[in-house]
């Protein structure tokens, strides 16, 4: 779901810019408060696990794939400012070193696939860290589903707004297509992430999997 | 099971991943740009953003990026499709892990195991 150069209009790529840097220095400023040095080493090796994940392209409809995208995961696991610094690196990473998604829009890329999954992952790893693991599987899969669909809308609305879909039959085919398309590469991304999360959820990674402590 | 499990498997995960699974991966173009190619909506031929002074080298690799050696996931001179993509996994993930511990250390708190956590979980974590 990476956007590629050229895309965007300026005033959206900078918008979008703009809205990631103020969400990453507020990552860095709760991260200065929670994040325990203990836990660097996990938040990069998942960093490092999601990357790799991403390299891995699934078919889905005839003719398309999807990957795995993780800033849910990671913002579950993690709390949603690890989860949004790595995030952040991975996708500068990509765009620097891979040519995957444009610099023009690596802002709207951290927003699409890094603040808002971050974000409602972080959410979900605290509203749900005294239930059990019964309830937050599940929460976790639907969650996952959720960010992957939603991160779809979102690049059809930046699209939009830079005036590439200025006809009602391209916004409403775009829409069908992207969301439609990732409902299903959401699916998947939610079975991987209940995997992971059930996997991890037992043993001592974070406080706050376990339910004694949990820190966005 | 214990944190260091937790970082052994996910690290072994990421490599096995990024240098052997992802080899299979779908040649496919991804749901974004299917999207994009069906309806048409990318940068047609000479777009404005696509106007520098590097479009002639640009142009092969349309609406992507700088150069780079190791664009779309391939070290460039390495002819050994599988190393080639295999040393480009290899290499990105290490680079996420290597810039994810310098920015965690720099960032996280100096406190230890058994110093309290100040009020966490009483103060209605966001």
């Amino acid at each position: 779901m990476h956007i590629g150069t050229g895309l965007l209009s300026l005033p959206v790529a900078a918008g979008c810019g703009a809205v990631a840097a103020g969400a990453v220095a507020a990552g860095a400023a709760r991260a200065r408060k929670t994040l325990d040095e203990r836990m660097v080493p996990v938040v990069g090796v998942m960093g490092a696990f999601v990357f790799a994940a991403q390299m891995v392209n699934f078919p889905v409809a005839v003719g398309t794939s999807g990957h795995l995208a993780g800033g849910f995961l990671l913002g579950l696991l993690c709390g949603w400012a690890p989860a949004l610094l790595t995030m952040t690196a991975l996708l500068a990473i990509q765009a620097l070193v891979f040519t995957d998604g444009g610099l023009d829009a690596l802002g709207a890329n951290i927003v699409n696939m890094g603040v808002m999954p971050c974000l409602l992952g972080g959410a979900v790893r605290v509203a749900l860290a005294r239930r059990t693991l019964r309830v937050r599987v599940p929460a976790a899969a639907v969650g996952a589903w959720l960010a992957v669909v939603l991160g779809s809308a979102m690049v059809v609305l930046e699209f939009s707004l830079s005036g590439r879909l200025n006809t009602p039959e391209l916004l409403w085919g775009m829409t069908a297509t992207m969301v439609g398309v990732h409902t299903l590469i959401g699916i998947v991304e939610g079975v991987v992430t209940a995997l992971v999360f059930s996997y991890v959820a037992k043993s001592e990674l974070a406080p706050g999997l376990s339910g004694k402590e949990v820190t966005a | 099971m214990k944190r260091k499990t937790v970082i052994v498997v996910f690290s072994v995960a990421a490599l096995a991943i990024a240098a052997v699974v992802s080899f299979w991966a779908s040649s496919h173009p991804d749901g974004l740009e299917w999207a994009i190619e069906k309806h048409q909506v990318g940068p047609t031929g000479h777009d404005e953003a696509q106007e520098t002074a590097e479009s002639a080298t640009a142009e092969e690799d349309a609406g992507e990026g700088l150069p780079s050696p190791l664009a779309d996931y391939g070290v460039a001179g390495v002819s050994n499709e599988f190393a080639s993509n295999a040393l480009a996994g290899i290499i990105g993930s290490c680079l996420v892990l290597g810039v994810m511990l310098l920015v965690g250390y720099a960032v996280a708190r100096r406190g230890r195991a058994g110093s309290p956590r100040p009020a966490s979980g009483t103060e209605g974590d966001r």
